[in-house]
């Protein structure tokens, strides 16, 4: 079989250079009944994020005298991927769920709310590799959406290593038949990336393809935290001038 | 007037006090909410862009009458008015006979029904303790006790559209203006 070539003159599939991430769309506030809620497109990924709370923890055991607890619910859709998929959490989504909690807990303020939960629901209506940091950026934007208070704004984005070159975002093809991928979440404060709250690896790179890797999602994080910041201010702003 | 986001730097502790939808870390104040920013007497806060509602003693709050005793109403409450936001810690609220009206009441089944939406005012928030004391407070939707219809008011009585059966209650001017 002849083997598939991901680059091709120094661009990649869809045309894009190494250090391109793909477009990127967000709405802001698009679910009526939810505190806070986002719709969020990267490249061919479609996600819709809701927030609730900080509410009434249900089963009370769970309850946190001291805190409030996050819960994510990271779900695919059936439909969502070229093979249908099973419904409901399977291995890959719990625990994409909790590693994405895992990073959002440590910007929201859960002192704030003892004994209630923060509730976040993130389903993929589509997905085309690097769905769980589409989908940490959705809920980051949800988040602050919902005026849930919070540290910072976390903001996420993969690498891969394709054909031996490190390149940004990758798409599904380079997911697939990349030698590796990485993903990010950082946190993002006054402007600058302030710590990493998301990283994971599949497959292997060294330790420079790692450092270069890094230096490329953070490039990629600010522009997406860029994005995140217009879609909020686009949002209220236009909300501002109808008053 | 500044729009900031969450983690956007605001200044320092010396200059200001953090107020609300501010921290401060090292030194440092810091939004932990979108929204504009309100500088009062030194005092630095973010007037964020969705607030959470949270009970104070003197808020109005909205509930359903879900037992009466001998003199006492138990409220499950589900808003806080003007919120359209659940709220944190959605317990049991109490009105004592003695609050029901600025008059003496003999009977609490005069006042309040079983399944009435009333309006409160919360007196006591350790406890929970409402009153309809106020002016404005009191029942705002009633159902008639025998056919479970809703009860409309017709010349400051409450009659069932239905059996025509009258009932009292301790009615608020803001009855069957609710948004359902």
């Amino acid at each position: 079989m002849e083997e598939l070539k991901l680059i091709m003159d120094g661009k990649r599939l869809d045309g894009r250079g190494f250090d391109e991430l793909r477009p990127i769309k967000i709405e802001v506030g698009v679910l009526k009944r939810a505190d806070g809620s986002c719709y969020l497109e990267m490249g061919r990924n479609k996600v819709m994020a809701a927030v609730y709370g900080p509410r009434e923890v249900h089963p009370k055991h769970l309850a946190d005298p001291s805190k409030a607890i996050v819960r994510y619910r990271y779900n695919m859709a059936p439909f969502s991927v070229e093979e249908r998929k099973r419904p409901g959490p399977d291995r890959r989504s719990v625990e994409i769920s909790k590693v994405s909690r895992e990073a959002l807990e440590t910007i929201i303020m859960t002192e704030m709310f003892p004994r209630s939960a923060v509730d976040i629901f993130v389903e993929i209506l589509q997905a085309d590799a690097g769905s769980r940091t589409a989908c940490l950026n959705a809920a980051s934007v949800a988040l602050v959406d919902a005026g849930i208070p919070m540290k910072g704004i976390v903001t996420s984005v993969a690498v891969a290593k394709v054909d031996g070159q490190i390149v940004l975002d990758p798409m599904k093809e380079e997911d697939n038949y990349g030698e590796a991928d990485m993903p990010f979440a950082f946190v993002i404060r006054n402007g600058k990336i302030e710590s990493i709250a998301l990283l994971q690896m599949d497959g292997n790179m060294t330790r420079d393809e790692v450092k270069q890797g890094l230096e490329l999602a953070k490039k990629g994080a600010m522009e997406i935290y860029q994005l995140q910041r217009e879609a909020i201010m686009k949002k209220y702003r236009t909300e501002e001038e109808e008053e | 007037m500044k729009f900031v986001m969450p983690g956007d730097k605001l200044g320092y502790a010396e200059e200001y006090a953090a107020g609300k939808g501010v921290y401060e870390e090292n030194g440092e104040l810091f939004a932990s909410v979108a929204g504009k920013v309100v500088m009062r007497d030194r005092v630095i806060s973010v007037e964020p862009v969705k607030r959470i509602p949270e009970i104070k003693k003197g808020d109005v709050v909205v509930g359903r009458i879900i037992d009466l005793r001998n003199s006492l109403a138990l409220v499950e409450i589900a808003r806080k008015e003007g919120f359209d936001r659940e709220l944190m810690h959605t317990g049991l609220g109490a009105i004592h006979i003695s609050n029901v009206q600025p008059g003496y009441l003999k009977d609490i089944s005069t006042a309040f029904g079983y399944r009435d939406i009333v309006r409160a005012k919360v007196v006591d928030v350790e406890q929970m303790k409402l009153s309809t004391k106020e002016e404005g407070m009191g029942v705002i939707k009633a159902i008639c006790s025998i056919c479970k219809e809703g009860l409309v008011l017709e010349k400051n009585k409450l009659v069932c559209p239905s059996c025509g059966n009258v009932e009292k209650r301790r009615v608020s001017p803001e009855y069957g203006k609710g948004r359902w």
